[in-house]
């Protein structure tokens, strides 16, 4: 790599072994991936790296030697939602609280040492910090260094901002150091298709059944999708943020996705059209029977009735602010229609800590949800899931990544899971969905 | 001999089995359920790739076409290194992924635990190892078995 006189003097320990450390991790890093130079972060960052779990976080004494060394990022960071710890789940037993307090002994000190090096605030926590009341959007072309899949491939593809996937913890060191590897998705070369996937099916499409279609397939190539533009009308129908958010999601659970581009969709897509394509770009073709069978291997292969959830989850990723008032909405208008005033099954919602001030605020079924027995949250569901103290025995859920990366996990539809956390069973007849629970904000519109 | 030559990423000598995914290895969905350590050796918990899953890592060379999943994975693979319970190395016919790159090279500059990787081996890799194999890798990136 070419590296400047000044970052030479760090690798040679002018200022350290702390400093020559961080910038030894990128300068490998970005000789991994071939990268020319290291080039400035231009905006704020977003780490996936926000509890003290060993595995999951970064190790506290590495925080702490950071702080101690005077290091901190330039820019304020958001990060991926906090641990359950302070949450008031109606059935965590003080058994479970307890042993959850033993399994983060160093949670206070983590959080201080992240605040320390720059996390901005709580209200910052949520894998969805692109989001109208967190305010952590990039601008297109702005080069950061973010880490989180699912926001990472958003960023990329529908706002048109640089970003590597980074790893934990090389998402911290990135905005710490302030420098991220030129390489890859960072430059133009970098981001052209590496497939093309022709999608030969009529809409509706399911966005997660799709996108996880597409990563299983391409890997960690750049697929370009063309027979999508119609049906999301370029990117103006109402439904086409949630697609985008769903399709990039389950891009990068099922391959490596990073970027995409949607013909006609997405920003780049629109502004450069197929000269995008590499010249050796593979070709895939995808019918509607092929979205229908992998789609259906992703439901619950067994009835409700069979399954007896003893939670339904929702916001993986984190639930927009429309989704939330959608949902409530629902709920409220399924209770009254099933003469209820409780739900059947313990029923939680997740969205960013700023989301759901926003939804206490000025949605009137927060206190309705409340009495109803729903849980209104921000703590990440995939991390409770795969917490031994707190995984419930059958959750059912409408998040394919969610699925994928629990156990005892099954995916049903809107509808039916509306059924179910009012009457514990999937069977009658729900109200018409009108998609207004599972609906998009504008800020998310392509 | 058979052999293969690479990019030596994080470089190294190891002789150990070969443990071979035919699909994408996902790190994170592998070893998520073990990062609490007190066992001896970490198997594949990742119930979708059926090739591997339950089948022991620590120890072993995973070969794989490419690695998937979740930013996760960079306190993942340090993590594993930590507990001393990571494979022994990891092998890669194309370019390594910056996800992977990086939670190798936290390991190795941040803990002295190196687990090395070569990539760029080329597609025959997969065609030409089975598990259970007997494989040597070089400092120098060379694969034989």
């Amino acid at each position: 790599m070419d590296l400047t006189r000044d970052e030479r003097a760090i690798l040679d320990g002018s200022r350290g072994e702390i400093p020559r450390k961080l910038l030894l991790t990128m300068v490998r890093f970005g000789e991994a991936m071939d990268a020319e130079r290291l080039v400035p972060v231009e905006g704020p960052g977003h780490l996936v790296i926000p509890e003290s779990k060993p595995g999951v976080g970064a190790r506290t004494e590495f925080l702490e030697s950071l702080v101690d060394a005077g290091v901190r990022a330039a820019l304020p960071f958001t990060a991926d939602p906090a641990t359950i710890l302070n949450e008031t789940l109606s059935d965590l037993t003080d058994d479970q609280r307890q042993r959850l307090a033993r399994a983060y002994p160093m949670e206070v000190r983590y959080r201080e040492a992240l605040t320390k090096l720059g996390l901005r605030d709580a209200g910052g926590l949520t894998c969805t910090p692109w989001f109208e009341e967190v305010a952590n959007r990039p601008s297109y072309g702005q080069i950061v260094a973010w880490a989180e899949s699912s926001a990472v491939v958003y960023a990329n593809s529908v706002i048109g901002a640089r970003t590597h996937r980074n790893p934990g913890i090389i998402d911290l060191i990135s905005n710490v150091v302030g420098k991220t590897p030129l390489a890859g998705l960072l430059t133009d070369e970098g981001r052209r298709a590496s497939w093309l996937v022709e999608v030969e099916a009529a809409g509706p499409i399911n966005g997660q059944v799709l996108g996880y279609l597409v990563g299983r397939e391409v890997g960690d190539g750049i697929p370009w999708v063309s027979g999508l533009a119609d049906m999301l009308k370029g990117g103006e129908h109402p439904a086409s943020g949630k697609f985008l958010r769903d399709f990039g999601t389950n891009a990068s659970v099922g391959g490596g996705v990073g970027l995409f581009h949607l013909e006609g969709v997405t920003v780049e897509a629109k502004r450069y059209g197929r000269r995008l394509i590499r010249d050796d770009a593979r070709r895939l073709t995808i019918n509607a029977e092929r979205i229908e069978s992998v789609g259906a291997s992703l439901r619950a292969d067994r009835p409700v009735e069979e399954l007896r959830p003893n939670k339904v989850l929702l916001g993986c990723p984190h639930l927009t602010y429309d989704q939330l008032c959608g949902w409530t909405d629902a709920v409220e208008s399924e209770l009254a229609r099933a003469g209820r005033d409780r739900l059947a099954v313990e029923t939680v919602f997740v969205a960013a800590p700023d989301v759901v001030s926003r939804f206490r605020a000025e949605h009137p079924g927060f206190a309705t949800l409340a009495l109803a027995g729903g849980h209104v949250g921000s703590f990440c569901l995939e991390a409770f899931m795969q917490d031994p103290i707190l995984a419930p025995a059958c959750v059912v859920t409408n998040s394919n990544k969610l699925r994928y990366y629990s156990r005892n996990v099954y995916m049903l539809d809107d509808e039916a899971l509306l059924r179910v956390m009012v009457t514990g069973n999937a069977e009658g007849g729900a109200a018409p969905s009108t998609g207004a629970f599972s609906g998009t904000s504008p800020e998310d519109r392509a | 001999m058979p052999c293969l030559q690479g990019r030596a990423l994080i470089a190294g000598e190891i002789a150990a089995p070969a443990a071979v995914s035919r699909v994408g290895f996902n790190p994170f969905a592998s070893f998520c359920d073990q990062f609490d350590g007190g066992i001896d050796t970490a198997v594949c918990g990742d119930p979708q790739n059926a090739e591997l899953f339950g089948e022991p890592l620590t120890g072993r060379i995973v070969l794989a076409p490419f690695c998937v999943g979740s930013t996760s994975a960079g306190p993942c693979w340090e993590r594993m290194a930590e507990l001393g319970l990571a494979p022994a190395g990891l092998l890669l016919p194309g370019d390594v992924d910056p996800l992977t790159a990086g939670g190798l090279i936290l390991a190795d500059v941040w803990l002295d635990t190196p687990i090395v990787c070569v990539d760029r081996l080329g597609p025959e890799l997969l065609d030409r190892v089975e598990t259970g194999d007997e494989l040597r890798v070089g400092r120098d990136g060379v694969v034989s078995w």
